[in-house]
């Protein structure tokens, strides 16, 4: 079975691609930061922040869908928690309008604070999406032990990333089995059938994690892991790091 | 013979799983230096526990490698000579990536990075999959994920090479492929299997065992072509 669900693009060829795991991941998260800091009304600076995305995007040679839909997945999350904020009563700000039915109306802060969850959960978004989308896992793996990011938080990322595909066949094979026995969701009675299979699933986790801890004991495991060596940055990645990063501050202190 | 010619003594060896299940019951056997020993038995015969002896996984009394006993103490160096490669890829490989799972077992031994590299190479092209280094495991062949496996072991550059049911899943051309490796890499090998094939294509010896004991070891010309025999221990 075929899973590529999680960096589908990672090996795909492009100036972003071949850019320092590394300097990517501190750099998205510092946009991250930044996006986040700049104040709501500092329209400038957001439509600065796109265009830098935007342009990083036509870069990566992603597909503009892929990217599109990955995004979409956010909007729910963010649109369950804003929906509500503009029609909140606003005591504060004046002139709100009024919608004309049942006493609903939009208040100019509500909206503005509708606006500020949007535009910084979808720019978030995209940026990690870029990074996550532009490096191979094991890549962004290394990225972070050279960043030293502690070696079991690494591990364990790794196994999660190793075995979730594992799960998921598992998971499969096993609702394959019960469905070709005539299984249907329709009767409560089934409904036992489901917290049997997730049982099941962690048993065999269980068992395998075992296993796998055997096999890892036999190749010589003692428990301590070696260190990632730093290993050096390449100039021209430094160079065009720094030049995003001027082009990113300036955009946030404009915003001031 | 010297004791220096004998790879593996095993005398007296039992086991019972914490469950209380017996899995091993007064095992006696020797492996000679550059001997190729076949294991058979049915499901739950006792293979794979013995095995798990051999490298120290599971320490009983009465297993000496190379005139080393295997305990505690002598660990490091018992994994070092005894290379393990376990019957479900999927266990074994668990890195991102295919130069990750095979430095694994290198880098435990503390060997240096360029080292490391150089043997990652050399294990990979011994079993024919030069270039695969960046690759994750999840997304290869069984076959192929079973030759990762051992090219795991190889890089250690073990003398004794002990492998649990090395065919088991394999179509018949990964199964010729898997013994063609097996016969081309030589030394001390130990193989648990089913496949009576294998046996015969591959090994010197065959020790038949049956319910934690051992009731055949000999030349797999005479045990392998006794079919009552093989009847009565559910092997064919
Ligand atoms: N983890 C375990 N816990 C309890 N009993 C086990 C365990 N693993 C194996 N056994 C039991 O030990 C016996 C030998 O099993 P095993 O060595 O796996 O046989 P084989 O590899 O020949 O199929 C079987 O009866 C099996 O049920
Ligand atoms: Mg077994």
């Amino acid at each position: 079975m075929n899973h590529a669900f999680l960096d589908a693009h990672a090996t795909l060829d492009s100036p972003l691609h071949r850019l320092d795991a590394r300097l990517k991941t501190v750099f998205a998260l510092c946009f991250v930061v930044v996006v986040v800091s700049t104040p709501a009304q500092a329209y400038c600076a957001f439509a600065g922040y796109t265009v830098l995305l935007l342009s990083a995007l036509v870069l990566s040679r992603l597909p503009v869908g892929f990217v599109l839909k990955r995004l979409a997945l956010v909007l729910p999350f963010v649109g369950a928690a804003a929906i509500f904020i503009p029609f909140l009563p606003s005591e504060t700000v004046g002139g709100g309008y009024s919608l004309g039915w049942g006493g609903l109306a939009v208040s100019r802060s509500g909206m503005l604070v509708f606006w500020n969850i949007l535009v910084k959960a979808l720019l978030g978004a995209f940026s990690v999406l870029l990074l996550t989308s532009t490096t191979p896992f094991p890549q962004l793996l290394l990225g972070m032990a050279r960043l030293r990011v502690p070696r079991v938080l690494i591990m364990i990322t790794s196994f999660a990333y190793r075995y979730i595909f594992v799960l998921v066949d598992e998971a499969q094979r096993m609702a394959r089995a019960r469905d070709s026995r005539c299984y249907s969701h329709r009767w409560l009675w089934q409904a036992p059938v489901i917290g049997q299979m997730i049982a099941m699933l962690f048993l065999r986790s269980y068992e395998r994690a075992e296993r796998v801890y055997l096999a890892m004991l036999a190749r010589g495991f003692d428990g301590s892991l070696p260190a990632e060596k730093p290993g050096t940055l390449a100039a021209r990645d430094c160079v065009c790091a720094c030049g995003v990063s001027v082009v990113v501050v300036a955009l946030r202190l404009c915003a001031l | 013979m010297t004791a220096d010619a004998v790879a593996i003594q095993v005398t007296g060896l039992s086991y019972s799983y914490p469950d209380g299940s017996k899995a091993l019951q007064e095992v006696s056997f020797q492996v000679k230096r550059g001997e190729r020993v076949g294991f058979v038995g049915a499901n739950g015969a006792g293979k794979s526990t013995l095995l798990l002896h051999l490298n120290g996984i599971l320490q009983g009394k009465g297993v000496t490698i190379v005139g080393m006993a295997v305990t505690k103490a002598n660990l490091k160096s018992v994994r070092q000579k005894v290379g393990l490669v376990f019957q479900n890829p999927d266990d074994q490989l668990f890195c991102p990536t295919v130069f990750e799972d095979i430095a694994f077992g290198l880098r435990n031994l503390r060997i240096p990075e360029d080292e490391v590299g150089r043997r990652v190479r050399e294990s990979l092209r011994t079993v024919g999959l030069e270039g695969f280094e960046k690759r994750s495991a999840f997304h290869l062949s069984v076959g192929q994920k079973k030759r990762i496996a051992l090219a795991t072991v190889l890089a250690m550059q073990c003398d004794i090479l002990v492998l649990d049911e090395p065919t088991s899943n394999l179509d018949p051309r990964g199964r010729r492929e898997i013994a063609a490796l097996l016969e081309q890499l030589g030394g001390t090998q130990v193989i648990a299997t089913h496949d009576l094939a294998l046996v015969r294509k591959l090994c010197s010896r065959v020790i038949v065992l049956r319910e934690g004991g051992i009731v055949a070891d000999g030349e797999p010309r005479t045990i392998l072509n006794d079919e009552a025999f093989l009847r009565a221990h559910d092997l064919s």
